[in-house]
């Protein structure tokens, strides 16, 4: 290959031109500069070969797919003709059969069907013979003789047959799991537990096992209810969909230990689909707290919003409203900023704040920029009342910058903790932040109404 | 139909012409930053459309084909910015050429001279004059027919005979 040398020309000839050009000189790659081209160049040729690769098994696959299909699909159209695989019959043609004409049919010969002589599609002289020979009238001992032409299947229809036979299987077994397990077990006889399937025996082990591991689970909790539930739960969350199931079956029947024991975990491996059950057993008043802790974890925030309205206990509703505020997602956030700016469920609101672990703390500082100037004092009266020295870090430096000045001394207003006290006491001696702070100090003692 | 040029093969031979591409699109854009934006966009559709890669094409030709499509491309979406002759250069003749030669700025002023034709010029002149392309080679490189690629020349050499006129004398 012609690699020519850094910046060589062509040789100058006698024009003065070629002189000038054999002169040129263009800036020069440094080796830095050619191994990072180079590596880059390795980078892209090792996504590209990557893409290449990934291509090509897909189409394999794709190809591979649709083989199966069409064979899966041809051979349930050999089935459905009627066709069933079975090992070559020898039969017996019987005699002077007349065809339709009313002639007597060729005497077929006893004969073994050999399985290479098979064409499913073109029936082979003897099959065209018994097609004849079924417009007369049919006799029993012709009925006792009527054959069915048919070969064993050979290996890739077993393969096929075998796929469906599992995939029956399989089919059983998911049914099975969709079985209400909270119907309580009725005992079958002697004689029909004889009789079960395999599938069936199948599903009852499935059964019986989430039933053994979500009753065990119940019974630790009961017998040490200050474990932590999320650690019992671990050993359900394999089959999580079972366990569920029979967790809600406990809930319906049993103890009330146990029912708390099961709402607990329920918390911790439930899904959506068990809201329906939690909020029927939030209607007895030992399980509520329990209920409402689980609600928290699995719940939307629209239910729980729900369970709020519904709910007269101040201290349940601050549970719940704790709940709200912890569910994290900006829908929640305004939910429970509305019941803040509602003055009959401020201090319920204010107060769950308290008890919330991880705040959305980035969606807080958003809000001091929404444009309604309700939610952004309610956000900065959340903020104030979470505290923390981070928070009041933050608050300051919004002041620094000058951006919701107002919401941050609102927030700084209405925090308790040592950090934004001090800092409150010495804004008062400035007199630009002093002028401020007054103006924040009649929105906060007036309940935090903003002005029309 | 020939194959496609093997994976392998086609790594090391890009490997092995990648200072050579490189020289290449510095003299075109008259830049290394240019020439490396150009670089890496070209071996991207190296990448992507190697199988198009025959092997009774020699691979120069075909990878410097594709530096040259990147090199239009960029100045096809950017005309305004790619301007990668200097604004002083025009009052080059004004300076004193003997300064200059002995400045060592002569063969800079030169380079940027070339790469400072229009683009069919430029690239015609780089291919024949500098990487030593014959102008069947260039025609069949850039599309054009061999009586282009000698009209091209000859137009271009006037330009530069023009614009380079003030330092004949030192030479």
């Amino acid at each position: 290959m012609n690699i020519e040398p850094e910046n060589s020309t062509r040789s100058a000839g006698d024009d003065p031109l070629d002189q000038l050009l054999n002169e040129a000189r263009w800036p020069t790659a440094t080796p830095d500069r050619e191994a990072h081209v180079t590596q880059r160049w390795q980078e892209v040729w090792r996504v590209q070969r990557r893409h290449d690769r990934l291509a090509f098994r897909s189409a394999v696959l794709g190809i591979a797919a649709t083989l199966l299909v069409a064979a899966t699909v041809g051979w349930r159209w050999w089935h459905r003709a009627g066709k069933p695989f079975s090992q070559p019959v020898t039969v017996k043609q019987p005699t002077a059969a007349p065809d339709h004409d009313g002639k007597d049919a060729p005497v077929a010969k006893d004969t073994r069907v050999p399985r290479t002589a098979l064409r499913p599609m073109s029936p082979s002289p003897p099959v065209r013979a018994v097609a004849h020979s079924s417009t007369r009238p049919v006799s029993p001992t012709d009925v006792a003789e009527e054959r069915v032409l048919s070969r064993p299947p050979n290996e890739l229809e077993e393969m096929f047959v075998a796929a469906l036979v599992r995939r029956g299987s399989d089919r059983n077994r998911t049914a099975s799991r969709r079985l209400p397990a909270v119907a309580p077990p009725v005992p079958e006889p002697a004689d029909s537990r004889e009789v079960r399937s395999s599938g069936q025996r199948a599903k009852s082990a499935i059964v019986k096992t989430a039933k053994d591991a979500a009753q065990t689970a119940v019974a630790r909790l009961v017998a040490d209810p200050k474990v932590n539930p999320a650690q019992i739960a671990e050993s359900l969350r394999s089959a999580a969909s079972d366990n569920e199931t029979r967790l809600l079956a406990i809930l319906a029947n049993s103890r009330p230990s146990e029912q708390i024991a099961a709402v607990r975990l329920l918390a911790e491996i439930g899904s959506p689909g068990a809201v329906p059950d939690l909020l029927r057993a939030g209607a007895d008043p030992s399980l509520r707290v329990a209920v409402i802790g689980a609600l928290s974890r699995i719940a939307d925030s629209a239910t729980i919003n729900q369970l709020v309205q519904e709910e007269t206990s101040k201290d349940l509703q601050r549970l719940l409203l704790a709940a709200l505020l912890g569910h994290g997602d900006g829908e929640a956030l305004n939910l429970y900023l509305s019941y803040i700016v509602n003055e009959s469920t401020t201090e319920t609101a204010l107060a769950a704040a308290e008890s919330v672990q991880s705040p959305p703390m980035d969606l807080l500082f958003s809000e001091l920029q929404s444009p309604s100037e309700l939610e952004r004092l309610a956000a900065a009266r959340v903020l104030g009342r979470i505290d923390g020295p981070a928070t009041t870090e933050r608050l300051i430096a919004m002041l620094d910058e000058g951006s919701s000045r107002q919401e941050a001394c609102v927030a700084l207003l209405s925090s308790r903790g040592q950090e934004a006290t001090n800092f409150v006491k010495n804004a008062r001696t400035n007199p630009a932040l002093a002028t401020l702070l007054q103006a924040a100090s009649v929105l906060v003692s007036n309940n935090a109404q903003p002005r029309s | 139909m020939a194959r496609s040029s093997k994976p392998d093969e086609l790594d090391r031979l890009v490997t092995q012409h990648l200072a050579s591409a490189l020289r290449f699109a510095t003299r075109l854009t008259g830049s290394l930053e240019a020439a490396e934006d150009v670089l890496q966009e070209a071996l991207v559709r190296v990448a992507r459309g190697w199988k198009a890669f025959r092997k009774e094409a020699e691979f120069r030709t075909w990878l410097f084909r594709i530096v040259i499509n990147v090199f239009r491309d960029r100045l096809a979406s950017r005309r305004p910015a790619n301007v990668a002759f200097p604004n002083d250069l025009a009052d080059c003749r004004s300076q004193d050429p003997a300064m200059a030669a002995q400045t060592g700025e002569l063969g800079e002023l030169i380079a940027a001279r070339v790469s400072a034709l229009p683009v069919r010029q430029r690239e015609v002149m780089v291919l024949t004059a500098f990487e030593g392309f014959s102008p069947k080679q260039t025609a069949q490189l850039l599309g054009i027919t061999e009586a282009n690629v000698y009209s091209t020349l000859a137009v271009a050499r006037d330009r530069l005979r023009k614009d380079l006129s003030p330092y004949f004398v030192e030479h």
